[in-house]
């Protein structure tokens, strides 16, 4: 159980901070492409004996690199990149399980999470290649953020947009199969998206959606957890079920804020003083008590009404009201 | 003598396959305003994405303050608004997080912003009007208000040279009205600007010179382009109603004198 909430913490962490970046650059499917890629490389290790882990990490980096590559480089859109690696990962992964003579069973263990049977070399490695997503995603975040905002102004700011484009798919695959035994690797990416949506929802900063959406990852994933092991449910589906959850709670609340933003947005009185506001004619007159035109309490000044409509002062000038 | 801001000799450039920049030469002094007109597809955009370093050219040559642009690292010298309708992403982001990326240029391994950097967005949000606009998101901005944002985000890390691309297109009156008193300030200030637009509207009077393109070439460059835009040389457009009479130039010879 103990081993069981580390492993959710990691994971918990991890996936929503290079999730954000996800998001952000509209890429929200990758982690699910990079995942279908990695239940190949989990077959590969299931065949070879080698560590599936292992395996699954190098060929989900080597997947999105490739993804990375494919839209930055070439003609192929990003969606129909996505699709080649989806059915490549899964048909791969299905027929190498089969070579390996491993049953159904074993595949789904790890296509959507199985915490009980994690083993201490497992924790280990997650606890360190999640400790690794996080530094460099926190880390790197000033960076990061500017290529995913806009990497042609970025390029031309200096930074090696590109380098740091392909660092962020190699941090997603790492993430996919670090939540590989938490989330299973076909609900990884559901950790990654959905609480930076709902984070979304509540947020006008990148640096609250940011943090938000980790706190909300490590609630959802010791939550799921925690269920898992009192009613014996899978893992995974716990997790992510109970991170809809939280959007469908939050949803509403954004949808609230929103509208009252658009409500108010229009008399928003900061906004009225650098948003285009109507300027009043030139003239030389300058508007006083007792200087003939009618003066009429607006608020928190005075108008005063000239030629049928209201002068207000406003520094060198009058706008209308 | 210093050399040009900008300084294209020759250069063509190709998009997959297709000429879109044909051999054309632009210099850009320090100090001065230049527009790039054009219809679309005229290769404007085209032109100045090399310029900056986006796109690679095919033949020729471009030098960003005498350096040859494949060995200029300088990029705190050069301020790019590309062209985009929306400073927004996939994700909420403040105006201040987002013209704070701007710094970048000035520091580019240690990102966390400095204090100097706070300053400099203050600055920056001063000039183009929207100081206190600072904690809201972009998306709850205006499409003029995004644009200045962008303005802002180039501005930031206080270039010697600003260029732009269409920061005009798609925003209202009212905004370009602003956004002309904020070029106002940047030419006070002595900036370099290179500017792309459709037409220049309420910008005119602050233009040094423009250089029309046309199918990739520069088919005017002086100070009345957008006389010679409106005249229809620059573009191809289907007047509606009767055929306006014909304007005669007054100095054919102006063709050849008005380049450098």
């Amino acid at each position: 159980m103990r081993q069981a909430l580390v492993a959710a913490v990691c994971t918990g962490l991890a996936a929503p901070a290079i999730g954000t970046y996800l998001v952000q650059r509209r890429l929200a499917l990758l982690g699910d492409g990079i995942g279908h890629v990695a239940l190949t490389g989990v077959a590969v290790g299931l065949l070879t004996g080698w560590a599936p882990l292992t395996t699954a990490v190098v060929l989900a980096a080597a997947g999105a690199v490739a993804i990375e590559l494919l839209r930055a480089y070439g003609k192929t859109s990003g969606d129909v990149a996505l699709a080649l690696l989806f059915y490549g990962g899964i048909a791969g992964g299905v027929l190498l399980t089969a070579e390996a003579g491993e049953s159904a069973a074993t595949l789904n263990t790890y296509l959507f999470g199985s915490i009980t049977t994690l083993s201490s070399a497992e924790l280990r490695d997650i606890v360190i290649l999640s400790g690794l997503v996080l530094i460099v995603a926190v880390g790197l975040s000033p960076q990061l953020f500017a290529i995913c905002q806009d990497e042609e102004q970025s390029r031309v700011s200096g930074l090696p947009a590109r380098v740091y484009g392909v660092l962020i798919a190699v941090l997603a695959a790492v993430t996919v199969t670090v939540s590989m035994r938490t989330v299973g690797l076909l609900l990884a990416s559901a950790l990654m998206v959905v609480p930076v949506a709902t984070a979304q929802q509540v947020s006008r900063s990148f640096r609250l959606t940011f943090v938000l959406a980790m706190l909300l990852g490590v609630v959802a994933s010791v939550a799921g957890v925690s269920v898992s092991f009192e009613a014996g449910t899978p893992s995974g589906p716990t997790i992510v079920l109970l991170a809809l959850a939280g959007f469908v709670l939050a949803a509403p609340v954004g949808a609230v804020l929103a509208w009252r933003r658009t409500r108010l947005a229009p008399f928003d009185p900061d906004a009225r003083l650098t948003a285009d506001h109507d300027r009043a004619e030139q003239h030389p007159h300058e508007h006083g008590p007792g200087c003939g035109h009618p003066a009429v309490r607006h608020g928190d000044h005075v108008d005063y009404v000239h030629d049928g409509h209201r002068h207000a002062s406003h520094g060198q000038h009058y706008d209308e009201h | 003598m210093t050399p040009p801001v900008v300084a294209v000799d020759d250069v063509s450039i190709a998009l997959s396959g297709r000429p879109v920049v044909r051999r054309v030469d632009l210099r850009v002094r320090s100090g001065e305003f230049v527009t790039l007109l054009g219809a679309n597809g005229s290769g404007k955009s085209t032109l100045v994405r090399a310029i900056v370093g986006l796109l690679p050219v095919a033949s020729g040559s471009v030098e960003l303050f005498g350096t040859p642009r494949q060995h200029f690292r300088d990029w705190r010298r050069v301020g790019y608004v590309p062209q985009r309708s929306t400073a927004q992403s996939g994700v909420p982001a403040t105006v201040t997080e987002v013209v704070t990326t701007g710094r970048l240029s000035r520091h580019r391994f240690l990102g966390w912003p400095t204090r100097a950097d706070r300053v400099a967005v203050g600055e920056a949000l001063e000039i183009v009007r929207l100081a206190d606009r600072g904690r809201d998101s972009v998306a709850q901005l205006s499409g003029g208000q995004q644009q200045r944002v962008m303005i802002a985000r180039a501005l930031v890390a206080r270039p010697e040279l600003l260029v732009l691309d269409e920061p005009t297109a798609g925003v209202d009156q009212a905004s370009q009205t602003v956004l002309a008193e904020v070029f106002a300030d940047l030419v006070a200030r002595g900036t370099t600007i290179l500017l792309v637009a459709h037409e220049l509207g309420p910008l005119t009077p602050l233009v040094d010179r423009s250089v029309v393109l046309r199918d990739g070439r520069v088919v005017f460059e002086g100070e009345a382009a957008q006389a010679v835009l409106d005249l229809g040389l620059g573009e191809h457009h289907l007047h509606e109603g009767p055929t306006p009479p014909r304007v005669p130039l007054t100095d054919d010879a102006a063709w050849g004198q008005g380049r450098v």
